[in-house]
C-alpha cells in the first residue's frame, strides 16, 4: 500500500457522535441566542438569492450589463416621454414639432377602433388650427417664416382631416358596433363644422392684415383645407345617414334633417359669396378686358397677374355658381322627400365645385395687404 | 451535497439572509467530520480538536452573518478559519514571544512533538504518529490532498499559497513522509 492509500486510510477517523450531536446543539442555540433577524422585501432575497446561485462572472459580465442597459432604456424612454412632452407647445417648423406629429401618428397607431382614430385626427386638426392662429399673431416670426409655418400647419390640417374622411368611412363599412360608430360621427360632425368656420376665420384675418408677404399660397392651402373639413362634416353626416337607413340605429328623424338643412344653408351661404366675387371678376374682365392688371375685383382682391389667364379663368368659372345653387336646390328638394343620403350628395358636390372657383380665384388674383407686419 | 452544489448554495443564502440557524445545522452535519479531522492532526489532543472545532463553526457563522463579499467557496472558507483557529490557538500559547507566522508555524512542530508525547491520551496509529512528526506545512497539504482529496487549486486557496509552491510542499511532504516510514 503506498502513502497516499495508506493517508486515505485516515479518512475513517471521526469525532465522537456524542461530541458531535451535542456540539451542534450547542451551536444552534448559541447562534440563535446571539441573531436578530429582519424580515426583508421578496425583491431583495430573490436578488441576493440568484446572485448567490449565478456563476461568480454572472453578475460581472451578464447582470451588470443588462443592469446599465435597462437603466438606458430607461432613460431614453424618460427622455422620449419627456421630448414629447415638451414638443406639446411645438409650432410648425420648431425642432419638436415632427416628434408631435410622430406622437400623434403612434396615438392613432395605437387606437384600434377606426371610428376613434377619426375622433383623433379631428382633435389633432383643431390643434393644427390653433397652431396656425398661434404663428399668425406671433411677432417674433418673420413674415416669410409665418407663410412656411402657416402652409405647413394648414397642409397637415387638410392631411388630418381626409384621415378622419378615410376612418370614419372604414368604420361606416365594419360591422362594429352601430351606436358606437354614430357616436363618434356626431362628434367629429360637430368639431368639423367648427373647424370650418375657424379656418374661414382664420383666412380672412390672414387676407386682411396678417401677413406681410405674398399669402396666395398659404390661402390656396387654408382653403383646401377648410374644404377638407366641410366634407369631413358631411362625411360624418353621411355615415349617421347610412346607419339610420340600414336601421343599426333610430335617432329622431328631425334632428338628422336639421342637420343636413343647416349644412345646405351654410353652403349656400358659401355659394352666395363666391358668386358675388365671380360677378364682380366677370363685371371688371367685360369692362376692361386689357387692363385687368390696373384694378381687382371687390374687396380684398387686387393685381390680377396675367389678364390672358384671367380671361380664360373668369370664362371658365362664371357659370359655376349658379351650378353650385342648383346642387343646392336639388338637396333641398331631395332633403323635403325624405332622400336624405342624396341630399348630402348634393350638397357635397355644391362644396366641391365651390372649392374649384375659389381655387381658380386665388390662383389670378393675390390677397390685399394692408397692414404688413413687422 | 457536493462541494459547490446547489443546495450548499441555497443554504448559504438562506444564514446570510434570513439567519437561518436550521440551514446552518444541516452545514455543520456536512463539515464536522473533516474539519474535526484537519483539526486533530494539527493539535495534541482530542479535546483541543473538539473545542477548535467548535469555534470553527461559531466564528464562520459570524463570518458569514457580517462580510459583505460574496461566499464562493464555502469548503475552502471551513478550511481557512480552521486553518487561522489553530494558528491562534498556538499563538496564544506562545503569547510571551514575537514572531511571525511562518516561522510561528515551523516552530509549532517541535513544541506540539513534546507535549503530544507527554500529554497525548487518544490511541493513535503508526502513520497518525509519523504524519504528526511531519512540518506543519507539510501535514497539511498531504491531509487535504490525500484524506481530504482537494484539488491542487483548492488547496491553494484555503493555504492561501500559489499552485506552484503547493506542488513543491506536496511533492516534498510526500517525501518527508516516506523518509520518516522508512526510518
Amino acid at each position: 500500500m503506498n502513502i497516499a492509500e495508506q493517508l486515505k486510510e485516515l479518512k475513517n477517523i471521526k469525532p465522537r457522535k456524542d461530541w458531535v450531536d451535542g456540539q451542534r446543539e450547542l451551536l444552534l442555540s448559541q447562534i440563535t441566542a446571539q441573531t436578530s433577524y429582519k424580515p426583508q422585501s421578496v425583491f431583495i432575497n430573490s436578488w441576493f438569492f440568484t446572485k448567490s446561485i449565478m456563476p461568480v462572472g454572472f453578475v460581472k459580465f451578464v447582470a451588470r450589463p443588462v443592469g446599465v442597459m435597462t437603466v438606458l432604456v430607461a432613460f431614453l424612454f424618460s427622455t422620449g416621454m419627456l421630448g414629447v412632452n415638451a414638443s406639446k407647445g411645438s409650432l410648425p417648423g420648431d425642432l419638436l414639432y415632427s416628434v408631435k406629429l410622430t406622437s400623434e401618428s403612434v396615438q392613432v397607431g395605437l387606437t384600434s377602433k377606426e371610428e376613434k382614430k377619426a375622433e383623433l385626427h379631428v382633435q389633432f386638426a383643431e390643434e393644427r388650427v390653433k397652431e396656425i392662429v398661434q404663428v399668425a399673431k406671433s411677432n417674433d416670426i418673420n413674415p416669410a417664416d409665418k407663410k412656411e409655418k402657416i402652409q405647413q400647419a394648414a397642409e397637415v390640417l387638410k392631411q388630418d382631416l381626409q384621415q378622419a374622411q378615410t376612418h370614419l368611412d372604414n368604420a361606416n363599412q365594419d360591422s362594429n358596433k352601430a351606436q358606437d360608430v354614430v357616436a363618434s360621427a356626431q362628434i367629429v360632425d360637430v368639431k368639423a363644422q367648427a373647424l370650418t368656420a375657424q379656418i374661414a376665420t382664420s383666412k380672412d384675418a390672414l387676407v386682411t392684415a396678417q401677413i406681410g408677404v405674398d399669402s396666395k399660397d398659404v390661402i390656396k392651402k387654408l382653403d383646401e383645407a377648410q374644404a377638407a373639413s366641410t366634407a369631413t362634416s358631411v362625411a360624418a353626416v353621411g355615415v349617421i345617414v347610412d346607419k339610420q337607413v340600414s336601421g343599426e340605429v333610430k335617432l329622431p328623424e328631425n334632428e338628422l334633417v336639421n342637420n343636413i338643412a343647416k349644412k345646405i344653408d351654410d353652403a349656400t351661404a358659401t355659394v352666395k359669396a363666391t358668386t358675388e366675387t365671380v360677378k364682380t371678376m366677370v363685371d371688371d374682365a367685360a369692362i376692361k378686358p386689357a387692363d385687368l392688371n390696373a384694378t381687382a375685383a371687390s374687396g380684398n382682391f387686387t393685381q390680377v397677374v396675367d389678364s390672358n389667364a384671367t380671361l380664360q379663368t373668369v370664362t371658365e368659372i362664371k357659370d359655376k355658381p349658379e351650378q353650385a345653387t342648383q346642387m343646392l336646390n336639388e338637396a333641398k328638394q331631395l332633403l323635403e322627400q325624405g332622400n336624405l343620403s342624396s341630399a348630402l350628395d348634393k350638397v357635397q358636390q355644391s362644396a366641391d365645385i365651390t372649392q374649384g372657383v375659389a381655387g381658380k380665384i386665388n390662383d389670378i388674383v393675390t390677397p390685399t395687404v394692408t397692414n404688413p407686419v413687422k | 451535497m457536493s462541494k459547490h452544489s446547489f443546495k450548499e448554495k441555497y443554504l448559504i443564502f438562506k444564514v446570510r439572509q434570513t439567519k437561518d440557524a436550521a440551514a446552518y445545522g444541516e452545514l455543520y452535519d456536512y463539515y464536522v467530520d473533516r474539519i474535526f479531522r484537519f483539526i486533530l492532526f494539527k493539535v495534541a489532543t482530542q479535546e483541543e480538536a473538539e473545542d477548535l472545532t467548535s469555534e470553527v463553526f461559531l466564528k464562520t457563522w459570524e463570518y458569514i452573518n457580517k462580510t459583505g463579499k460574496r461566499i464562493q467557496n464555502l469548503n475552502a472558507l471551513f478550511y481557512r478559519v480552521a486553518r487561522n483557529c489553530v494558528i491562534d490557538f498556538y499563538r496564544s500559547r506562545q503569547s510571551n514571544k514575537q514572531v511571525t507566522d511562518e516561522e510561528y508555524l515551523e516552530q509549532i512542530q517541535d513544541e506540539r512533538d513534546m507535549e503530544r508525547e507527554l500529554n497525548t491520551k487518544v490511541e493513535i496509529q503508526n502513520l497518525q504518529q509519523y504524519l504528526k512528526k511531519l512540518k506543519d506545512v507539510y501535514r497539511e497539504v498531504l491531509i487535504l490532498k490525500y484524506i481530504e482529496e482537494f484539488s491542487i487549486s483548492e488547496i491553494a486557496n484555503i493555504t492561501e499559497k500559489s499552485k506552484g509552491n503547493v506542488r513543491v510542499l506536496l511533492h516534498r511532504a510526500t517525501q518527508a513522509l516516506k523518509d520518516l516510514m522508512e526510518e
